[in-house]
């Protein structure tokens, strides 16, 4: 799960009255052990601190899976966990 | 954050009653009631509120208790919880158990204090012994994250609200009129929905839902954890 | 704009030529702008590549979709798929009544498996509408999830 706002654009700030621009991740890259394996392309549309479910069937014990996210807004973040 | 079995220990009364309230009989008329209602749900399926009446309701929230939404907030109120105070206690050290399986006792009535003492007024309690500010009791962002996680070390323990003296028993009266009082545009108590329409569907939701749908928006519309004061 | 027969055919399956070479070939594609930005569902289904709907196949059977029927919360509804259909590229997934109907796309090498799990946002009450590329084919299921708390706006 990847905590980000996925802001639609259709909110209103209830402070300032002001639509909340669209805020949201458009990339997604999944790679195994430094290799892309899979590539995830989200919008609007998308759950806040989106989540996702994947399935790597020869991964093992050992192995490195690695995220890295770009959003609209030029953000980017990234993540690795080594699979136990 | 997990539905403690409210409903299980839930107290009612009889609105026509001029006689002293027995809180355990109370509480048995309301299993009773359900019973009635819902005969084919068991009472362990009860914490669940109105999704123990839909596969479908109860599939999604199990899935999304997978990787809950809200665990940004739950982990802010795990580092409010765990900060030292100025003096160097700790909110652990002002309840028993270190703050484990201690919610489900409250609300409790402090026959020192005289007064009805909620879990949040507990962790104010707590901040104010300690020499330290007050929260906001409807603010999300302190209140609401604190609490959130501080009631996350009672999960899945039994509500044991105990009425101890004479006194106590007139708050729980007190407690008790307020849920029976028709009030409002449609002129409905708390228990037209909760009690005697349990478990049936009024308007397109379910009379739980109502409160269930609100309560679980709110779990998951991750902006604001809410506190049960609003 | 005076086109004849010929030149009218010779341009429609260049334009089908070329969105074809946009479909990825090895597991990359840059994110697609134009098509998440259509607001009809007929457009966003043609703009990933479909020119006309008879394409599409319906693959009811062969693509595993789990989604909520009356979702509890519209800004987040659970969903799950995996595609039993061989070669699987990609899986587009469309909510039919959003602003937006392109939701998201998911494309895969033979490393993954063709499934996955997200949470969506949806508008209103609508037809999901999941949509798999395999070996060049276009495939589609499509189920209704009812929704009462939208999931686009300020409730």
């Amino acid at each position: 799960m990847i905590f980000h706002p996925m802001e639609t654009g259709y909110r209103k700030n209830k402070h300032t009255a002001e639509m909340i621009p669209k805020h949201f991740i458009h990339t997604v890259k999944i790679s195994h052990n430094g290799k892309s394996i899979m590539q995830v392309h989200w919008s609007r549309s998308v759950s806040k601190n989106p989540y996702l479910n994947f399935r790597v069937p020869n991964a093992v014990s050992g192995d490195e899976l690695s995220i890295a996210w770009d959003d609209n807004m030029g953000e980017s973040g990234s993540g690795t966990a080594t699979i136990s | 954050m997990r539905l403690l079995q409210h409903l299980t220990a839930l107290i009612i009364f009889i609105a026509s009653s001029q006689a002293w309230s027995n809180p355990e009989e109370d509480r048995q008329l309301f299993l009773d009631t359900f019973a009635g209602n819902i005969p084919d749900v068991p009472i362990s399926q009860y914490i669940y509120g109105s999704m123990m009446l839909s596969e479908d309701a109860l599939n999604q929230y199990e899935s999304i208790m997978d990787f809950p939404p809200f665990q940004e907030m739950v982990d802010q109120g795990k580092k409010i919880w765990e900060t030292p105070f100025k003096n160097g206690q700790k909110f652990a050290n002002c309840f028993g158990n270190k703050g484990t399986n201690v919610a489900g006792k409250f609300p409790y009535y402090d026959t020192t204090q005289e007064q009805v003492v909620t879990f949040e007024m507990a962790l104010n309690f707590c901040l104010e012994q300690n020499g330290e500010t007050r929260m906001s009791y409807v603010d999300p962002k302190t209140m609401g994250v604190l609490s959130a996680y501080a009631r996350s070390l009672s999960d899945g323990m039994l509500m044991q609200i105990e009425v101890p003296n004479a006194q106590a028993l007139t708050k729980y009266e007190l407690g008790k009129s307020l849920y029976f009082k028709r009030i409002g545009q449609y002129n409905l108590a708390c228990a037209s929905c909760h009690l005697t329409h349990g478990g049936t569907i009024f308007e397109m939701n379910s009379c739980l839902q109502l409160l269930d749908r609100l309560f679980i928006f709110l779990c998951f519309e991750a902006e604001n954890v809410s506190t049960h004061y609003r | 704009m005076n086109l004849s027969k010929k030149r009218r055919a010779f341009l429609n399956s260049a334009l089908a030529l070329i969105s074809t070479l946009l479909i990825p070939v090895k597991g990359y594609a840059r994110w697609d702008e134009t098509a998440y930005n259509e607001v009809d569902i007929a457009d966003s289904i043609r703009s990933i590549g479909i020119r006309n709907p008879g394409e599409l196949r319906d693959a009811s059977k062969n693509i595993e979709l789990s989604l909520p029927e009356i979702a509890e919360n519209g800004a987040i509804v659970p969903i799950k798929i995996l595609s039993k259909i061989p070669k699987t590229e990609r899986i587009f997934v469309f909510a039919e009544k959003n602003p937006q109907p392109l939701v998201s796309d998911y494309i895969f090498t033979s490393d993954v498996e063709p499934f996955v799990a997200s949470r969506i946002k949806m508008g209103e009450t609508a037809f999901v509408h999941v949509i798999v590329l395999a070996d060049g084919i276009f495939y589609r299921t499509a189920r209704q999830v009812k929704v009462t708390i939208g999931g686009c706006g300020e409730e």
